[in-house]
């Protein structure tokens, strides 16, 4: 049975602004499995940056926790977890890259100072510690050193992702959390970052977060995946089950709307309208107002969670009755 | 079909400076040879850093190209050589979409505001706020009383790409230049995005050049296209023949790097 | 303004119909430093105003007693020529804040002309004409200047009047404002909005009246508020130095006499420290209120109402204790 990197419980966070207590995510338990990649994919507005930023308890007015659990590695209860406890683990078990990260390099300072920075950070001497800095280099492909005695600006988009990720894996933490780490990059730099990042995680054994909005780059990569929308998880399961007959609605659809190479031809489904937002929440299940399948009872009722596995569950009431109208999202 | 804009032995060269007194010529742009026709989507696709925008700022008047011509034939005029009431009768038909819907619209500025601009310099006679309406109808952005007075941060990607294109169609362009226009939307939202500039081909007749490094967005939408490598055309062609045979090395490599759910990386 | 229920609470809605100006003043009246600031000022400004219309004696008069100390009768005081100090306070402060702000308004004007058309015609002709002229005015030390004109002008008996004094201190107040704006021209002209309102037809002004002051208008302000910093320390070195008319009463007038009289030698505090403080109390009102415009700018400093939040908190059922634990990070 494999083990539980991060256990998330009923976790209600929100944002407090002049309208009142915004609730973003709503409810959300979730397991992740170690040592394996899990993907978050979801829309923008989903919630899936602020899910990342709450485990690793990155969490500053006006955003609050109402209620909930995030465990790391069976033992680190990030809520309860006072400032300079949570910066211990930072890095060291829990490491995070955040979206744009190529931008939030220092640009005035040098690959090697900023890597200086953060070792300095932990008590340790850029100098006395080349070599860890020179390894994390040659595990994200940059083989010349000279990377280091350059600007950020003197860098393509492609080798400042790597130096992030360099950064990220310098203090050999277990879990590694990465928004949108492709994102800004064209699709052969992409191409190279997954296989990068692939390589990386069977080599450390790490336990992958990667959130994004390209569901078909998740899918190629991860083991499994969790999909966002409206602030709730809707379905979380292997990729191979969702890829193959997926639960929910939303799923099937984030899947089949994006044009591939092989699907150049087809018709794509469309996913009309957007979501209404956290102000005015949806009665019932979150999905109903754009969902294809949706009835009278779904848009009354919020759907059950069905639990199927330790690391699978969807929210949908009209499972498996949808599967028999799939044509309605092709009109 | 007949030709609207035409690239001829187009160079771009840039120039950089090392130290106080000496300047490097770069070759940016080389020999390129380009044909956009009416009534069509012609796709134009390479990795960043590779110059697409570059052709594309040349061919709307920001830069200059170190050589070669621009032909607009509408108005039997070379682009480089236009002087400044040309350039503006110029650019009422030739419009460029930029990448970055989070930067193209003015955010001190509503809705209302980006559309009606390009009517009143361009003086439209008629109701100008039933005009607006109109347009946000086009792009799908409804009802338009909606839209009329919001500002940009209070719109999602998808949404601002369409306030920019109701924008630039205010002005009844021939040509639009789009620029990577759906690299920086939502995965999910894209196709909708480019069933809009379908629509636009079918039922106004504008053409479009739509640049991107996503060829799989360039089978869904375009009937030829161009692959550019560093400032170089290496393949074109009409778009079925050169995704299923490819020749170039590099248009082998854009295909097999699109992300495809059923394209397992292990 | 609207109520409606929305979410938990019942809200009022902001009706955004002023955009960027309105947002910014809103803004800075929500900072605690600014409003601070803004209430200094405005007090000060009834001070001066009362004055225009009442003071306890005729401020030029010298019929009273010399050197009293502040009582009464003269609150605060007489100085070494029988003046009524608390007189003269009241009516002191119009020219001070005047110039002032007068500074501040001219030499941000000035600054946008120069450098916004600076940044928009950058690597041109009139960029270089422009930053060059800029660069000497940066250089040259405007108060010092204007002190050297002032002692030329002394000797052959012409004292500064507030035209001229105005007139001097926005003409070198204003480079630094213009070098910062033509950087923040620079790096927006290449933005796509910029770009697409040349593409469909934007003339330059209309690109910069529009849309290039607009989305600046925190740095405008922060410039106006410096500039008029300057301003009343200009006004107050020139009348400190006797530069300036002397016949004219104003704080800085009455630093120049008290000054004179050595007054801090013989211990006339009532003469010399309430022009000053009054100075130094508008130029730090200013300074608040420039911090406030800071905080709005770059969201990250600002500070947030905790006991707002403790109150929205309440009403969620919160403790207040757990919710400290929270904002740790």
């Amino acid at each position: 049975m494999a083990d539980v990197a991060i256990s998330v419980k009923n976790l209600n966070v929100g944002y407090i602004s002049d309208f009142g207590l915004l609730r973003v995510l709503r409810n959300v338990s979730i397991d992740i499995p170690e040592g394996k990649i899990t993907g978050i994919a979801g829309e923008s507005g989903s919630g899936k940056s602020t899910l990342a930023t709450s485990i690793m308890g990155f969490i500053n007015p006006p955003m609050l926790v109402e209620s909930g659990s995030i465990i790391v590695d069976d033992k680190y209860e990030i809520l309860s977890m006072p400032k300079d406890e949570l910066n211990k683990i930072r890095g060291k078990v829990i490491s995070y890259v955040p979206q744009a990260a190529q931008n939030s390099l220092n640009p005035i300072r040098k690959v090697k100072e900023t890597f200086a920075d953060i070792l300095k950070s932990r008590g340790m001497d850029y100098y006395a510690n080349t070599d860890i800095v020179y390894k994390a280099l040659e595990d994200v492909g940059l083989t010349d050193r000279q990377v280091l005695d350059m600007y950020p600006f003197q860098l393509s988009g492609g080798m400042k992702q790597r130096v992030v990720i360099a950064i990220s894996l310098i203090l050999n933490p277990k879990i590694l959390i990465m928004d949108e780490p492709t994102t800004g990059l064209d699709v052969i730099v992409q191409y190279e970052i997954l296989k990068l990042i692939k390589k990386l995680q069977k080599e450390k054994n790490l336990t992958l977060v990667i959130i994004s909005h390209d569901i078909a780059m998740l899918f190629q990569i991860s083991d499994y995946i969790a999909v966002m929308y409206g602030g709730q998880i809707v379905e979380y399961g292997k990729y191979i089950t969702l890829l193959k007959e997926s639960y929910h609605p939303y799923t099937y659809l984030l899947l089949s709307s994006v044009p591939t190479v092989s699907s150049r031809r087809k018709k794509l489904p469309r996913i009309p309208g957007d979501f209404e937002g956290f102000i005015r929440y949806p009665k019932g299940c979150v999905f109903s107002a754009r969902c294809p399948f949706a009835t009278i009872t779904c848009k009354e009722n919020p759907p059950e969670t069905i639990v199927y596995d330790k690391f699978g569950f969807y929210k949908c009431s009209r499972y498996p009755q949808w599967r028999n109208e799939v044509s309605k999202a092709y009109e | 079909m007949s030709k609207l804009i035409e690239l001829i032995h187009v160079y771009k060269d840039f120039i950089v400076r090392k130290g106080v007194f000496r300047k490097e010529h770069r070759p940016g742009i080389w020999d390129v040879n380009m044909e956009i026709r009416s009534n069509e989507i012609v796709g134009m696709v390479g990795g960043s850093g590779g110059g697409k925008t570059v052709i594309a700022w040349m061919i709307v008047g920001l830069l200059k190209p170190t050589k070669g011509s621009i032909m607009y034939y509408p108005m039997g005029l070379d682009v480089t050589k236009m002087n400044k009431k040309e350039l503006k009768k110029y650019r009422a038909d030739v419009q460029l979409v930029f990448q970055d819907p989070y930067s193209s619209l003015d955010p001190a500025h509503t809705v209302k505001w980006h559309i009606e601009r390009p009517l009143k310099l361009y003086k439209y006679k008629g109701d100008i706020e039933e005009r607006v309406k109109e347009l946000l109808k086009e792009v799908a952005l409804t009802p338009p009383s909606d839209f009329l007075n919001k500002y940009p941060f209070q719109l999602s990607g998808g949404q601002r790409q369409r306030v920019y294109l109701a924008r630039v169609l205010a002005l009844n362009p021939k040509v639009l230049i789009a620029d990577e226009p759906v690299s920086n939307v939502d995965a999910s939202i894209r196709a909708s995005l480019l069933d809009l500039f379908k629509r636009l081909r079918d039922e106004k007749g504008i053409s479009i050049l739509y640049i991107t490094h996503d060829i799989a967005t360039i089978g869904y939408v375009a009937d030829r296209v161009y692959v550019v490598k560093q400032g170089r055309i290496v393949e074109e062609g009409d778009v079925e023949t050169v995704i299923t045979n490819p020749k170039d090395e590099y248009t082998k490599l854009l295909i097999e790097s699109v992300p495809d759910p059923f394209k397992r990386i292990e | 303004m609207a109520q409606r229920k929305l979410g938990i609470f019942n809200v009022n809605i902001r009706i955004d119909k002023y955009g960027p100006f309105y947002n910014l003043l809103q803004g800075i009246w929500e900072q605690k430093v600014a409003r601070v600031g803004l209430y200094i000022l405005l007090a000060i400004i009834i001070f001066s105003l009362i004055g225009v219309f009442y003071t306890p004696y005729n401020p030029a008069s010298t019929q009273f007693p010399r050197d009293l100390p502040p009582s009464p009768q003269h609150l605060l005081g007489t100085d070494d020529y029988g003046h009524d100090i608390f007189s003269q306070l009241l009516v002191g402060g119009f020219p001070v804040i005047g110039v002032g702000l007068l500074t501040g308004l001219i030499g941000t004007l000035i600054a946008i002309l120069v450098g916004v058309t600076a940044g928009l015609y950058a690597d041109t002709l009139i960029d270089r004409i422009l930053s060059g002229i800029t660069q000497i005015f940066l250089i040259i030390p405007g108060i010092l200047i204007i002190e050297l004109i002032g002692a030329y002008l002394g000797a052959v008996q012409i004292k500064l009047g507030y035209l001229t004094i105005l007139l001097a201190l926005s003409t070198t107040g204003w480079a630094w404002g213009a070098r910062v704006l033509r950087s923040l021209v620079l790096s927006l002209r290449r933005r796509e909005y910029i770009l697409s309102s040349e593409l469909v037809g934007e003339s330059k002004f209309s690109i910069i009246f529009r849309q290039i002051i607009p989305n600046n208008l925190p740095f405008i302000a922060s410039n106006f508020f410096f500039t008029a910093i300057y301003g009343i320390t200009g006004f107050t070195f020139i009348y400190y130095f006797g530069l300036g008319s002397l016949t004219q009463i104003n704080w800085g007038t009455m630093l120049y006499w008290s000054l004179g009289g050595e007054a801090y030698l013989r211990g006339l505090w009532w003469w010399y420290i309430p022009p000053g403080l009054m100075i130094g109390l508008v130029a730090f009102s200013f300074a608040l209120i420039n911090i406030g415009i800071d905080r709005v700018a770059n969201p990250r400093l600002r500070v947030w109402d905790v006991k707002k939040y403790k109150k929205q908190l309440e009403k969620i059922g919160k403790k207040e204790e757990e919710a400290e634990v929270k904002w740790q990070m």
